[in-house]
């Protein structure tokens, strides 16, 4: 019976020993670029999440978070080639750009608000790591769903305003744009 | 009769013991076998408010990532405030294996942060122009400056939670990886890569036979 219980309680400090170790991070990244951002639309949205679907839990949770994203739209100047810039004269110039896209998508830490929370029953309190999953999702349902606004129609009215300007500034009266066909509508970020 | 009464008595709560140390080991043991399942959420649908529409002219030559690990540690003060501390921990099953071990530790949050620091040009500016001279053309530009830095909820992880943290809590750890982020772009001298670059684009959109001259001011 005492050698039962010897084992026994090894075996249960064995299952308790931590086993995490750091993952290995990834050296740093520098990479040149070439966006022109046009336009930034600043999103608002309620994350609601009803954690009552496990049968074998007692009790229900639930969880309202503000957040704000704010997403930056625009061309990609690096997918312009020499052949997509001609001077049909000295008073006319011809630019095909690329289709508009999502440039940059950022959702500050500063606007995440935990609005309310309601847990019950033998349920614990929400941790970091659950509200970090939680935003996570908010973060992809806002990238779906922005999709749908006039985001990259701004951004491709609002570059042609600054080439306009760009190459008016330069002498040319006639600035024709024009942008390739997306292959898809994207959100490359 | 009494010492065979006591006896009994004895081994029952013996038994008793032991079928609980059976429970908490098989606890232990299912626990340590089977990775919990992640719950499979799903957001309930809300509507996504367009707040705001600003029209920018932003040119982002140059883009640097990295992960910043940020840790936040609390450690008893006291021996007795270690014990409570302890069994406190019992209520939450997640805290079990640090208050059998009768860890120091009071609380710990470790986050790895993955962030991005653009680096670029606001054309909007006053500064931004384009003139020409007789053998030259003349393109000023602002000096460039950070133009964004994003830590998403996708990008971060958390390694290591152990006790009760605050949303305020975690927003700080998250603000100070940003300024680390910061803090090792700028060490790296990315604004003379970002001129660089921007150069590069520059060449290409304005087609002329004299002399690019770039000013920064």
């Amino acid at each position: 019976m005492k050698h039962f219980l010897y084992i026994l309680l090894c075996l249960i400090l064995i299952t308790c020993q931590e086993e995490k170790t750091l993952p290995e991070t990834d050296v740093y990244q520098i990479q040149d670029l070439g966006m022109l951002s046009t336009t930034e639309y600043t999103f608002g949205k309620i994350l609601h999440l009803e954690d009552n679907k496990e049968w074998y839990k007692l009790g229900d949770r639930k969880i309202l978070i503000s957040v704000r994203a704010k997403a930056k739209a625009g061309v990609d100047l690096r997918k312009v080639s020499n052949a997509d810039i001609v001077e049909k004269n000295k008073k006319t110039i011809s630019i095909t750009l690329p289709a508009p896209e999502i440039i940059s998508f950022d959702m500050n830490t500063e606007d995440v608000r935990t609005v309310h929370t309601d847990v019950n029953g033998f349920r614990m309190e929400f941790n970091q790591e659950e509200k970090i999953k939680i935003l996570e999702m908010g973060e992809q349902a806002i990238r779906k769903e922005m999709m749908q606004s006039d985001i990259l129609k701004d951004a491709e009215k609002n570059a042609v305003v600054f080439l306009r300007d760009f190459y008016k500034n330069q002498g040319y009266e006639n600035v024709i744009i024009d942008f390739k066909i997306p292959e898809t509508y994207g959100d490359k970020k | 009769m009494e010492t065979k009464n006591k006896s009994e008595l004895f081994r029952f709560i013996i038994n008793i013991a032991v079928i609980c140390l059976i429970a908490l080991g098989g606890v232990l043991i299912f626990r340590k076998c089977k990775k919990p399942e992640v719950a499979v959420w799903k957001l309930t649908q809300t509507p996504l408010q367009l707040e705001k529409i600003r029209n920018i002219a932003e040119l982002s030559t140059v883009t640097y990532k990295d992960e910043i690990v940020v840790d936040s540690i609390e450690y008893f003060k006291e021996v007795g405030e270690q014990v409570i501390g302890n069994i406190t921990k019992l209520k939450n099953p997640e805290n079990w294996k640090y208050s059998i071990r009768g860890s120091a530790i009071k609380r710990q949050l470790t986050l790895i942060i993955g962030g991005e620091v653009h680096y670029g040009f606001d054309l909007k500016s006053q500064q931004f122009d384009i003139h020409e001279t007789e053998d030259s053309m003349i393109v000023t530009l602002p000096k460039p400056t950070i133009l964004d830095v994003i830590t998403l909820p996708s990008k971060t992880t958390v390694f290591l939670e152990h006790g009760d943290w605050s949303d305020y809590a975690r927003i700080s750890m998250q603000r100070k990886a940003k300024t680390t982020l910061v803090n090792r772009a700028n060490k790296l001298g990315l604004d003379k890569r970002a001129q660089k670059q921007a150069e590069n684009l520059l060449k290409q959109f304005i087609l002329t036979d004299k002399k690019l001259v770039f000013n920064y001011l």
